[in-house]
């Protein structure tokens, strides 16, 4: 009888302590670890944004438009961060931006009006 | 009866046939030049006068008597005398070669004594043989002496009039005696005519009539019955320019009367003229001593070369007086002459005008009693500006270096105006220059042109705005600093102002135009203070018909220096710059991350993806002692609903796998949980318990 009941203390007492915490994050730095999206669904495509972005440092956006480089490269950050963390759904919403400023970016540097309106899907 | 009638006619027939004196049988006088001849005797060549005692003087015989014979009977005295020393007396001839006057001429002549004058000789020629009349003679009493009697005549008079019977006619041994005037004096000095004439020619006191004062020569002048007061000034040289004319005062028989010459000379009036008599005083006073009040008396005042009061007639028009006055000085103000009028009203007058023609206007009629005044130029070292009429005129006020009214040809334009007027000051806002201008309904139209642009950006000289004559040009002045901007901003239009409020130096409101960029005014407001959170500047935009707020990164531009970046503001717009510790209402949830549970400081913090979570840890303080540093949790608002994950903190720190770090973005949620939370705790807790309850089933048993 005691066995039984010291059986029943342990397994209630386990039961107690085993709460299910959510499982662990990650991709919170993801941009300075490009090597995470090798073959995740959507890694080819921000790896080619990200070489048009330095294509675009090289032709001087750092100094024409450091300010939209800025803000593109803090939305390749936040799309990376979100596919690298599981976030799929946002990091595909944060590329579709990520595509806009880009465009507009390019545009800027040709010295091209921006064109809100076109869509930057395709580009990569 | 008829005895005497017969009596008297025989006694005038026999008077009128009595043979009367010839010349050459009249009884020798002195004077009177004989002729003695003896052939052959050289002695008696020259001719012989009777001298003043009635003698000749014959050569080797003396003195013979001969004053008072007749020729004839001179001749038998002297043949008689003569006999005594010449034989031969037979062709002796005697006879009166000319009858003279000796005249003795005494007084005042230049040249008293005797005169030998031919015989007829009148008194002027006697006095001429004197020397003529000393000054100072008294000429209507001149006498003549003649066996002690005295015959007084005017000699004045015959050389008024010429007439002979006026003065005496001149007998041998006659005496002249020339008297001296009574204004001569008991002194003797020297006289000049003018000092005598000017003293007056009364000779005697009583009966003469002084006249003194403002007359050119006053003095004492004999008074003639019927003179007036006039005749007597002209006597005394006529009055002076000085003279008060309308004010003469004549002391007449010891009562003074006021005699206005003015007004005789304007009516004629004989019964003005006050009775004048012998003893009478005329004085003529200074018109300057009294202010000239005639009834026909018109002022000139100010800048003219003669000023004072002028008689005016009728008729007498204002170029004339003004003439009279002698005309406007160079330093007169000639178009501004002022007509003060006697009934106080006052009419200005444009001579300039008038005499260019530029001005339709009439001479002003000039009343007596008017007054004109011609004011003194304010300043003679430059060209008055009134010599600029208002059609040929610019005038350009404001922010320019010298405002005022310019000379315009049409030629012309803007540019030259504002450059001639030393160009705008550094604070003027030539993005709004007005124009004002007759729009041609005797109105006055406003325009503004942008003349900062064109400074610029250049354009067409056609693009200047026309400007003529009569018109006015404004550069208005931008506030020099925040606090001119608040005190001046009366003056200065909404739609050129624009608002900064918040966390700047000098929030207000400030002259703006759309030349100016956002950091001109964020610079004029002092820009922004410490406490400014300049990630969040925001700006209304109120032009436009929607309402549209921009939010701008101004921190963001400080570190990049993009250009791009600064928001085009416009007037009427609104500048927001907040302080870093809103209250939390104002911080939106899709920009912040909440962070909760066992950290220093928990709160919402502003978060971007260049950040991790660590960043937001340290922002918020750390995790605090009793935190539970292994089950940090993260909740991601994303888009398909909100996902949680764990950070170990502990692992991390241990291995430094930034792998590891979770997503964390704006909008997410960080939770780190107190350490009373661990499974270890809760189950060791339980465990607890249940040996406690084991326990107690165990004493249960046993008993």
């Amino acid at each position: 009888m005691t066995s039984r009941l010291a059986a029943l203390a342990v397994a209630g007492v386990l039961a107690a302590a085993c709460a299910p915490w959510p499982p662990h994050g990650q991709g919170g730095m993801a941009e300075t670890a490009s090597a995470e999206f090798n073959g995740m669904d959507g890694g080819h495509r921000l790896a080619c944004t990200r070489g048009h972005i330095e294509t675009m440092v090289h032709v001087g956006a750092e100094t024409r438009q450091p300010a939209l480089l800025h803000r593109t490269r803090l939305q390749w950050n936040r799309a990376a961060r979100a596919l690298a963390g599981g976030l799929e759904e946002d990091a595909e919403s944060d590329m579709e931006q990520l595509d806009v400023l880009l465009t507009d970016l390019i545009d800027r540097l040709a010295g091209r009006p921006a064109k809100p309106g076109q869509s930057p899907s395709g580009r990569c | 009866m008829t005895r005497l009638i017969h009596f008297l006619i025989v006694l005038a027939v026999f008077a009128a046939t009595a043979p009367q004196p010839t010349a050459a049988s009249e009884p020798l006088r002195p004077g009177d030049i004989l002729i003695v001849q003896i052939p052959g005797e050289t002695a008696f060549v020259e001719p012989i006068q009777v001298d003043r005692e009635g003698r000749a003087l014959l050569p080797e015989v003396g003195h013979v008597a001969v004053g008072g014979l007749s020729p004839d009977k001179a001749g038998v005295v002297i043949r008689k005398a003569l006999a005594k020393v010449y034989r031969d007396l037979d062709r002796l001839v005697v006879y009166v070669k000319e009858r003279r006057l000796a005249i003795s001429v005494l007084g005042f002549v230049k040249d008293p004594g005797p005169v030998d004058l031919a015989d007829g000789a009148t008194v002027q020629m006697a006095l001429n043989a004197a020397g003529g009349l000393a000054q100072g003679a008294q000429l209507d009493r001149i006498q003549v002496r003649r066996q002690g009697d005295v015959i007084t005549f005017d000699y004045k008079r015959y050389l008024d009039t010429g007439d002979k019977s006026l003065i005496p006619r001149l007998q041998s041994l006659d005496e002249i005696f020339v008297p001296a005037s009574p204004l001569t004096g008991n002194v003797q000095v020297e006289f000049d005519a003018n000092t005598l004439t000017a003293a007056g020619d009364a000779a005697e006191d009583g009966k003469a009539v002084t006249v003194f004062g403002e007359v050119h020569r006053p003095g004492t002048f004999s008074f003639k019955s019927g003179n007036t007061v006039i005749d007597l000034l002209m006597r005394a040289g006529g009055v002076t320019r000085y003279a008060g004319v309308d004010q003469i005062r004549v002391i007449s028989n010891g009562n003074p009367v006021p005699f206005n010459m003015r007004e005789y000379l304007d009516t004629g009036e004989r019964r003005l003229l006050p009775k004048l008599g012998p003893g009478d005083i005329v004085f003529v006073p200074q018109a300057s001593e009294n202010i000239e009040t005639g009834a026909r008396t018109v002022y000139v005042m100010g800048e003219v070369f003669r000023p004072g009061a002028y008689e005016t007639r009728e008729g007498t028009g204002f170029l004339e007086i003004m003439a009279t006055a002698g005309g406007p000085t160079r330093f007169a103000d000639t178009r501004q002459i002022r007509i003060l009028r006697t009934d106080g009203s006052v009419d200005p007058f444009d001579l300039q005008a008038h005499t260019e023609g530029t001005e339709n206007s009439a001479l002003p009629r000039v009343a007596a009693g008017d007054a004109i005044l011609v004011p003194e130029k304010t300043d003679m070292n430059e060209k008055s500006w009134l010599k600029i009429s208002p059609d040929r005129a610019v005038r350009i006020i404001g922010a320019v270096h010298r405002p005022g009214r310019y000379e315009w040809a049409a030629e012309m334009s803007l540019m030259d105006l504002v450059a001639h007027a030393g160009g705008p000051r550094a604070e003027a806002d030539t993005a709004h220059v007005q124009i004002l201008a007759d729009d041609g309904n005797d109105r006055v139209g406003s325009r503004t042109f942008n003349l900062k642009e064109f400074l610029e950006h250049g354009g067409e000289f056609s693009s200047l705005p026309a400007i003529g004559a009569g018109d006015t040009v404004v550069v208005p002045e931008l506030p020099k600093d925040p606090n001119d901007s608040r005190s001046q901003w009366v003056r200065q239009p909404k739609e050129h102002s624009i608002y900064v409020f918040g966390e700047v130096g000098a929030p207000g409101r400030y002259a703006f135009n759309e030349g100016l960029a956002f950091l001109d005014i964020l610079a004029a407001a002092q820009g922004p203070t410490a406490q400014a959170d300049l990630r969040s500047v925001r700006i209304t935009h109120r032009g436009g018909s929607d309402a549209r707020v921009t939010h701008f990164d101004l921190s963001l531009y400080f570190r990049t220096g993009d250009e791009t970046l600064l928001p085009r503001v416009l007037p009427e717009d609104v500048i927001h710059v907040p302080g870093r510790n809103p209250a939390w209402l104002e911080k939106s949830k899709e920009n912040t991350v909440r962070v909760l549970g066992a950290v220093g400081q928990p709160g919402r913090f502003a978060f971007d993806d260049s950040m991790t979570i660590l960043d937001l840890l340290a922002e918020a303080g750390g995790p605090s002692d009793s935190a539970l540093q292994d089950k940090i949790v993260v909740v991601n608002r994303s888009v398909d609903g909100p996902k949680a994950h764990i950070f170990d903190l502990v692992a991390f720190a241990r291995q430094g796998d930034f792998t590891r770090l979770p997503v964390l973005r704006a909008g997410d949620t960080v939770y780190v949980p107190n350490i009373q939370q661990s499974n270890w705790r809760i189950f060791s807790e339980a465990l607890r318990d249940a040996v406690s309850v084991l326990s107690l089933v165990r004493l249960a048993a046993g008993m």
